[in-house]
């Protein structure tokens, strides 16, 4: 017999846990080379703007199969992706408030759609683009340990975090595969052009990469809250390294830790200082933003660059 | 070797090159053929269109009309034998990457753009790990070959582009701006190490900023202002008269009467 | 039990702005909107109206002057962390024991968090080596985030009215009393007159800071008060835009008057205009369209005016562009034609 205990956290938490961690880690990994190239609004714009394309395809399908979400949800940053590069081209806009202008437009446009096709959906609604809906993937676990060593029970398990911790593998494999490739096109985009490497090519691929780790999050954290996984544990791991392999690791580590600890903090710690659990996802995206919080006063104090250009918010 | 009828083979030769931002000419009607062996500078006001220049001859931009021809052929077929040093401010000199690593870009062929250093331990890619690091030691920055680029100087950090394009072991070197932010004793040093890849036989086309040097140092210079000035021998085509016009206000309004 | 559809009650207390939706059962969408555009929508639809109006006003001026000092995203900011300060307001509010919405107070928890969001991105820019992009998305999403977890726990206060905050996220004027709009008016009002009352120096800094400082300006001072001048169109536009899609409320406008325009004052005026008209058009339709909330109608015709800008606008228009790009492209063609002639025939030659 599986004790009882045990069993209710197989059949509540594990699932959420693995998943929240998974999307967490990947989210990290992604998001390290954003950051890296100074480019962390256009995660921002990628997890905003990816809505309408989701609820669009959720709305044909009438389903939440990943394929067509996927399939959605890239035509929408592709498209996002162009107008801002044409409203940056001729507006002459500049760069964040062309960003701005685009992601905020296609979430008004992916709430729209949302709402007039009657909000309150049980399958997709506005709460879980904001946080997810880590609750709804319980999974119904063995009782007893013959169960687990028959496999009888795998059956019934949730695909989010299998699938989420796929998406991690691939998305280590591909970038441990083209590490020095993605670290020139990087670091020098215009010399990586002049040597055929085609970093736009390089760059739309890990856009796509990114689209799709930002659409199998949304189960599992929501879309928002995507974002702070994309840049805070990336913008943490920058500050405490200078060598590349580090840092993209340390990123993936912060991540990771921050899903586990967060989740642990939201379902147990909470109850035990407030009385009920608090949402976890959030709980996970402001754990990053502490790190982050702790990791630039140790290294930023004192150390003011006075020809630092002003934040061009 | 499929040579255009009609083409120098000359390293690099513009043919009538035009390219707009926006509506706006950059660069028009540009007519040049750098000489093989030679320095040239290629010296002109600020938004004369020198980088434009470079780009668009390795077709990062599409110009409006006109054509480069490297030896007598597009840019993609002779990739390997142009080497490019991009402007200083094109680059994040905070980025986690080490000298040695930045040199390795230069060396890398082919398969060697694929898995990091600790996945390929021991096999072929040590030869240009090799490589790397010699073009490192003979511009003086063997010790700083494991730093991080950021914590070197700017006329170390700019060596060190030096070092990546010295690795490509290019015929044709594309610099725009190499001396920016270097000491006058490196900037020496510098242009003795091209001299000697000139002497060599490689072809060196540098967009240079100060007319000083470009006069002294430099074999031929490419005055430019949106169009060509002048071209030749750098004490000739930089004559003060020549300068005068080319920095003249409104000089690049010639552009767009054309 | 009878249920009804929110945007048909009509005797309400608060008399929702969606009364003039009742209209729409027997003359149909078009004439009920033409109702609302026109004003005839009843008293609190035309106050909430007219205060969204200047709201958009006020958000058109202020957004034009943070465009131009390269800040249009500190909005952003501000409004995505003012969740927490809402929530811990709400939050406090009920543990003293208040079971009603206090739109005031909730503002005040908005403000301050976003105070600390634009200090903590200033800070992070300036003491860090992360660029200010990074500052922002970093903040932003992080204190979004913990906005969600303190919004969380205000589902475990009983009784206390929470759908208001549900509402500020995603923004309604269905649910605004007059009170409520009269408050946003105040808000819109007061950061509009201060635009216009700085509007010298704010154009001196946008345009030449170091100039600006030599003059002795004080532009640190300046650059604090366009951060709150942001800041106070942000909490005005909290209830009737949203707080998600309140930032582009002050960009739409602004890059719609850029496109059309170089200099200031007609950038402001046109900007102004731009945000009113969307403000206009959106709030009205959302009033009479079941289901569709004002913040996302306001910002997609402030969206849409952008997009017919960009393609048509005679400078910077992407049709004039393309026009201008051709012709340029056929006389290059042509020099180019006559050289590579002279060339071969110099060769002959």
């Amino acid at each position: 017999m599986i004790p009882p205990g045990l069993h209710e956290f197989l059949t509540l938490d594990l699932m959420p846990l693995v998943a929240v961690t998974a999307s967490a880690a990947a989210l990290a990994l992604l998001g390290s080379f954003l950051v890296l190239r100074r480019q962390a609004m256009l995660g921002d714009a990628m997890a905003h703007s990816v809505l309408p394309g989701l609820v669009a395809a959720f709305l044909v399908t009438g389903s939440r199969a990943a394929g067509p979400m996927f399939l959605g949800a890239t035509a929408a940053a592709a498209l996002s992706g162009l107008a801002i590069a044409a409203i940056i081209r001729h507006g002459r806009v500049e760069r964040s408030a062309a960003i701005g202008l685009v992601y905020t437009t296609m979430f008004a446009l992916g709430v729209l759609l949302l709402e007039l096709n009657g909000g309150a959906n049980v399958d997709l609604d506005v709460d879980c683009v904001l946080s997810g809906q880590l609750e709804l993937m319980f999974w119904n676990a063995p009782t007893t340990w013959a169960e687990v060593l028959d496999g009888s029970s795998l059956s019934g398990m949730p695909p989010q975090p299998l699938r989420l911790v796929g998406l991690l593998m691939a998305s280590a494999a591909a970038v441990i595969l083209a590490w020095p490739l993605l670290r020139a096109v990087a670091f020098d985009a215009a010399f990586a052009r002049s040597r055929g490497l085609f970093p736009a090519a390089v760059s739309a691929g890990l856009m796509a990469l990114t689209t799709l780790a930002i659409v199998l999050s949304f189960d599992a954290v929501g879309s928002i809250l995507a974002i702070a996984l994309l840049t805070c544990p990336p913008a943490t791991a920058r500050l405490l390294t200078d060598r590349m392999g580090p840092y993209v690791a340390l990123s993936v580590g912060l991540g990771g830790a921050a899903g586990l600890l967060g989740y642990a903090l939201a379902t147990r710690g909470a109850p035990l200082l407030l009385g009920a659990s608090v949402d976890a996802s959030g709980t996970v995206a402001a754990l990053s933003g502490l790190g982050l919080i702790v990791a630039a006063v140790g290294s930023g104090r004192g150390r003011s660059r006075p020809n630092a250009p002003g934040p061009g918010l | 070797m499929i040579l255009r009828s009609g083409e120098s083979r000359a390293p690099l030769a513009l043919r009538s090159l035009s390219v707009a931002y926006r509506g706006v000419p950059a660069l028009w009607d540009v007519s040049w053929e750098a000489r093989e062996g030679a320095m040239t500078a290629i010296v002109g006001p600020n938004g004369a269109g020198k980088s434009t220049l470079l780009n668009a001859a390795m077709g990062a931009l599409r110009p409006l009309a006109g054509e480069a021809f490297f030896w007598g052929q597009t840019f993609a077929d002779v990739r390997s034998r142009v080497a490019y040093v991009p402007q200083r401010e094109s680059v994040d000199w905070d980025f986690p990457v080490t000298a040695l690593e930045v040199v390795e870009m230069g060396s890398a062929r082919r398969l060697d753009w694929l898995l990091p250093t600790w996945v390929r331990r021991g096999t072929a890619n040590r030869g240009h790990r090799q490589e790397a690091r010699g073009c490192l030691e003979e511009l003086g920055l063997g010790a700083f070959a494991d730093r991080p680029i950021g914590q070197l100087s700017g006329g170390q950090q700019q060596r060190v582009f030096l070092a990546r394009a010295l690795a490509q072991r290019a015929d044709l070197l594309l610099l725009d701006e190499p001396f920016a932010g270097v000491d006058s004793e490196t900037e020496g040093a510098l242009f003795q190490r091209l001299r000697r890849l000139c002497s060599e036989g490689t072809t060196v086309v540098a967009v240079h900023h100060d007319l000083e040097t470009a006069r002294s140092r430099f074999d031929d210079a490419m005055l430019m202002a949106g169009s060509v000035v002048a071209t030749g021998p750098a004490a000739d085509a930089l004559s003060e008269d020549n300068v005068r016009r080319a920095f003249a206000p409104g000089s690049r309004a010639t552009v767009q009467l054309a | 039990m009878l249920v009804v559809p929110s945007w048909s009650l009509t005797s309400l207390a608060s008399a929702p702005m969606t009364g003039a939706a009742t209209a729409s059962a027997e003359g149909g969408l078009l004439e009920a909107w033409t109702r609302v555009l026109s004003f005839q929508g009843g008293y609190n639809t035309n106050v909430v109206l007219l205060g969204t109006i200047l709201l958009g006003i006020s958000a058109g001026a202020v957004g034009s002057f943070a465009m131009l000092k390269g800040r249009a995203l500190v909005a952003d900011a501000i409004s995505h962390a003012s969740l927490v300060g809402v929530a811990l307001a709400f939050l406090l509010h009920a543990a003293l024991g208040q079971q009603e919405r206090s739109m005031p107070l909730l503002m005040l928890g908005a403000a301050l968090s976003g105070a600390c969001a634009v200090v903590a991105i200033e800070w992070i820019a300036k003491h860090t080596r992360l660029s200010p992009e990074t500052a922002v998305a970093t903040v932003s999403s992080a204190s979004f985030g913990a906005g969600i977890v303190a919004l969380s726990a205000t589902r475990r206060v009983d009784g206390a009215d929470r759908a208001g905050l549900d509402e500020l996220i995603f923004g309604s004027t269905a649910s605004m009393t007059s009170a409520d709009a009269l408050l946003m008016a105040v808000l819109a009002a007061a950061a509009l007159g201060a635009t216009l009352a700085l509007y010298r120096v704010l154009t001196a800094v946008a345009f030449n800071e170091r100039f600006a400082r030599s003059k002795g300006l004080p532009v640190r001072l300046l650059d604090v008060i366009l951060a709150a001048l942001v800041g106070a169109v942000a909490m005005a536009g909290l209830q009737a835009v949203g707080m998600l899609l309140v930032a582009a409320l002050l960009v739409a406008p602004a890059a719609t008057a850029r496109l059309w325009t170089t200099r200031v004052a007609p950038m402001v005026v046109v900007a102004a205009a731009a945000g009113a008209g969307a403000a206009w058009v959106g709030a009205s339709l959302s009033a009479v369209t079941p289901n569709a909330p004002a913040g996302p109608m306001i910002i997609l015709a402030a969206a849409s005016t952008f997009l017919v800008s960009l393609l048509i606008a005679p400078q910077r228009g992407v049709l004039s562009g393309w026009l201008r790009h051709r012709r340029l492209a056929a006389t290059a063609r042509r020099v180019a034609a006559t050289a590579s002639g002279s060339r071969s025939a110099g060769g002959e030659a």
